[in-house]
Order: structure tokens, then C-alpha cells, then sequence
């Protein structure tokens, strides 16, 4: 579903070219919960945000079912913007505006009628048991039911795919499991191919089926994450 | 008392032209000033539409006019403001003047306020598929909306300064008044009067424009 090939970002500024992805190649299955483990400064988040082109590739192709992101811009790169939602460690929630109001948003820009986005907006909110939250805004919430709003938020248009950028590290150990389990539900429900970004080995044990390590720019090892653990523990 | 007999109705029709100068020259100053900040904001290299050539343009002029007192602004727009008006003296002739002046204000508060938004939010609206419009009209101004009243009551607040000043060299309104009663006529107590006068102005602008901005901000 998502084929990523050779994927190189080099970052230029006055100090000089950082190479933050080194050929990077993946290949991320339907129904997948994929992780990309490493740490800080590795190039997990330089990755995540190449895939919807947040950040714009140097070199290399990302296929998504096919299509390949890295050609498109304009109406086409939005609309395929709203096929792949995208969840973040700060949340990145509107904060002027409600509960209700941030999951209506995409729907808004998605061009949906107002009646028929109120009735998706009241579906989203019992997939991630905020009913009773419609009218706060974000100010009031905690760090867990932020996370709740931004999932609802990234999969009001029913993307195919849910990008996830250290989803969890602002969160306590409790609430994080309680997160995980929400995406692992999603997944399975909805079918949505979730790609997990974290520097946490726990996160990945607890949902992902496959993992992909990144060390410095590169792709060291990917496979099955059972598999993964083993290498780990035979070392 | 016998001052506000003498003067009463003076005072009145100085503090309308006041009113009438001040909040006229907010709202032109704004309908430039608003674009204007945007654009200092999004064509910014780090903006969501980079345009290097345009940030820097922008940036100068703002930054030139900003940089003559108002006091010779006010007379070096003399011409230009006989070409739109048609005369040099009077209330609507000096809105000229102050909206040329307010402007760049407006642009550096608004560009100020734009800037205050979280970088995560507007990316988090780009991966949503927002064009650069919406990211602009849903997005950063409602965002920036508490900041934003707070900037229009500091320029409103600066547009009473300035409207004084005009005033002092023909423009009309509370500033006339002081200068022609007070200054050459040694009038201190009518003076004193227009001062305190421009001061409850003054505060009456701060006390709303905090209020309104505390009112719809929603993060406390
Ligand atoms: N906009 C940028 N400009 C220059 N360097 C960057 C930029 N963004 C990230 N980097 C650098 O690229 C490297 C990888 O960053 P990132 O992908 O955020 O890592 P991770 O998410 O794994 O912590 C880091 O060394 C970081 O300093
Ligand atoms: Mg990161």
C-alpha cells in the first residue's frame, strides 16, 4: 500500500547539507500497524512528514496504492492529504476552537455539507469516547483526551492510512497504553494502515506487527517485530 | 463649570472629530495593515508561501515609514493628501496622514500576533489538505483572534496620539483644541480638559480591548 523507495532528504542551511534520510526503502502493507523506531535525531519524523510531503523529498519515490506523492501538488496533493490523516505529539489541536469544532474541520475542508459532517463529527466522538467533551475546548483537556481529539480529527475523512509522530511521548505510561489501544481498535475496525514513529521499544511491542529500525539516516533492520525482539534478546 | 459653559459645545464637537478621525483611520488602516501583515508572515522563508523578493520589499517599506516621526509624515503627505481629499486642512483631510502612518503599525502588530501561532497547528492543517487560503482565513486569523483585538487596541490607542498631533497642525479634533486654546490662548484649564478628555479615551480603548480579547480567548 505504501512503497517507499530510496528515499533521501538532505536538509540545506548556512551551516552546510545535513543528509537526514539515506536511501530509505519500505514497503508497508494494508492493514499493517508499522513502527520506525531509533532515536532522537535519527530521521524518524523527517520520514513520517516526507510521506504526506509535509517535508519535500530530495530524492526517491513514495507510492501510495500505486500513485506516487512526490509528482503531485495542488488540489491533487490536498486531496490525497485527506486520505492519510496525521496525529502528533503536541497534539496540534485548533485551540480556539471546541472539541466538536476541531474534529469539524476537516470535514469543512473537505467540502462536506454541515449536516452531514455534525452527524460524522457525533460518530467520531463515540469511536474515541469523548461524547461527553463535544463542547470543551482544548485548554481544559488532558494530555490523553487531546490525543482522542486529534485521532478524530485525522480520520474524519476516512483516510486510508493514520500517521502517527511520537503519538504517546507526551503521555503517562497508563494513558499511553490506553492510546495505543484505541489505534490497535482503529486498525482493526477500520482497517486503517497505521504507521507508528517512536523512540519507545515498549510502543512497538504493544501494537506494532511490523517495525523498521533507523539509525543515523538509515534502515538498519525491518521485519517482523517477534522477530525483531528475538534479535534483540539474542544479543 | 463655567469653562464647560464657555466651551462646552467645543469640547463636544472636538471630541466627536477625535472619535470620527481615530476610528476612521483604524478601520482603513486595517483593511491595508491586515493583508499587509499576512504577507509579511506567509512570504516569510520559514512562511507557508516563501517569497523572498516580496518579504524584503514589503519589509523595507514598512520599515521606512515606520522610521519617520509622524510628526513630518504629516507634513511631507501634504500633496498627496490635497490630491485625495482635495484640501490639506480639516478632520477627513487628516485621515490621510494617519492611515498612512498606521499602516505599517498594523502590519508589524498583525504580523506580530500571526507569528505567536504554534508552527504544529498550521502544519497540522496542512496535512489535513487546507490550501494556503484556509490555512490564512481558518486558521491563523481566527487562531490569532484574542492577540489580534489586543494589537487593534494598541493601534487604536497610538491612532489617539496621532490624531492629537494632526490636530495641532490643522487637523481638528481634542489635539486643535489644546494647541489653539491652551498653547496660544493660554487657556490651561481648557487644556487640561482636552487631556483628560484624550485619556479617558485612551483607557475606555484599553479597558474594551481587554475585555473583548479575554472574553472570546479560549486557552484560559
Ligand atoms: N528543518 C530542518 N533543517 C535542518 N535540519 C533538520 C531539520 N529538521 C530536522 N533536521 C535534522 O535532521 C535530523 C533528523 O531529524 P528528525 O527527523 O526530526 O529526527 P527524529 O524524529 O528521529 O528525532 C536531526 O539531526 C535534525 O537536527
Ligand atoms: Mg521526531
Amino acid at each position: 500500500m505504501i512503497k517507499i523507495q530510496n528515499l533521501t532528504k538532505i536538509y540545506h542551511s548556512d551551516h552546510g547539507d545535513f543528509l537526514a534520510l539515506d536511501h530509505v526503502n519500505l514497503d508497508i502493507k494494508k492493514g499493517d500497524i508499522y513502527g520506525v523506531i531509533g532515536l532522537s535525531g535519527a530521521g524518524k519524523s523527517t520520514l513520517v512528514r516526507c510521506i504526506n510531503l509535509l517535508e519535500k523529498p530530495t530524492a526517491g519515490n513514495i507510492l501510495i496504492d500505486g500513485e506516487d506523492i512526490t509528482l503531485m501538488n495542488g488540489p491533487e496533493l490536498r486531496k490525497t492529504r485527506q486520505s492519510l490523516g496525521m496525529i502528533f505529539q503536541d497534539f496540534n489541536l485548533l485551540m480556539q476552537k471546541n472539541v466538536f469544532q476541531n474534529i469539524k474541520f476537516p470535514l469543512e475542508i473537505a467540502g462536506f455539507d454541515s449536516k452531514a459532517a455534525d452527524a460524522r463529527v457525533q460518530e467520531l466522538l463515540k469511536l474515541v469516547g469523548l461524547e461527553d467533551k463535544a463542547n470543551s475546548y482544548p485548554a481544559k483537556l488532558s494530555g490523553g483526551q487531546k490525543q482522542r481529539v486529534a485521532i478524530a480529527r485525522a480520520l474524519a475523512n476516512q483516510p486510508k492510512v493514520l500517521l502517527c509522530d511520537e503519538a504517546t511521548s507526551a503521555l503517562d505510561p497508563v494513558t499511553t497504553l490506553s492510546i495505543l489501544e484505541l489505534l490497535k481498535s482503529i486498525n482493526i475496525r477500520l482497517g486503517v494502515t497505521i504507521i507508528i514513529i517512536t523512540h519507545e521499544m515498549k510502543v512497538v511491542e504493544a501494537i506494532c506487527n511490523r517495525v523498521a529500525v533507523i539509525e543515523s539516516a538509515k534502515i538498519v533492520k525491518d521485519g517482523l517485530t517477534a522477530d525483531l525482539i528475538n534479535h534483540f534478546e539474542g544479543e | 463649570m463655567e469653562l464647560l459653559n464657555e466651551y462646552g459645545s467645543i469640547l463636544i464637537k472636538g471630541t466627536i472629530d477625535s472619535l470620527y478621525m481615530i476610528f476612521v483611520s483604524v478601520f482603513f488602516s486595517y483593511l491595508i495593515g491586515i493583508p499587509a501583515g499576512i504577507a509579511l508572515v506567509v512570504t516569510d522563508e520559514n512562511g507557508i508561501m516563501p517569497a523572498k523578493t516580496c518579504y524584503n520589499i514589503l519589509g523595507t517599506i514598512v520599515n521606512i515609514v515606520r522610521s519617520v516621526p509622524f510628526i513630518i509624515l504629516l507634513i511631507a503627505v501634504i500633496p498627496l493628501t490635497r490630491l485625495i481629499v482635495g484640501t490639506s486642512i480639516g478632520v477627513t483631510a487628516s485621515i490621510v496622514p494617519l492611515v498612512i502612518g498606521a499602516v505599517p503599525f498594523v502590519a508589524r502588530m498583525v504580523e506580530s500576533s500571526l507569528r505567536e501561532l504554534n508552527k504544529g497547528i498550521i502544519e497540522a492543517a496542512i496535512s489535513m489538505g487546507c490550501s494556503n487560503m484556509q490555512i490564512i482565513t481558518k486558521v491563523m486569523i481566527p487562531e490569532s483572534m484574542p492577540s489580534l483585538i489586543l494589537g487593534a487596541s494598541i493601534t487604536t490607542i497610538t491612532l489617539v496620539g496621532y490624531s492629537a498631533m494632526a490636530g495641532a497642525v490643522g487637523g481638528g479634533g481634542l489635539g486643535d483644541i489644546a494647541i489653539r486654546y491652551g498653547y496660544y490662548r493660554y487657556e490651561r484649564d481648557l487644556m487640561m480638559v482636552t487631556i483628560v478628555l484624550l485619556v479617558a479615551i485612551v483607557q475606555l480603548i484599553q479597558i474594551t480591548g481587554n475585555r473583548i480579547s479575554k472574553k472570546i480567548n479560549k486557552l484560559n
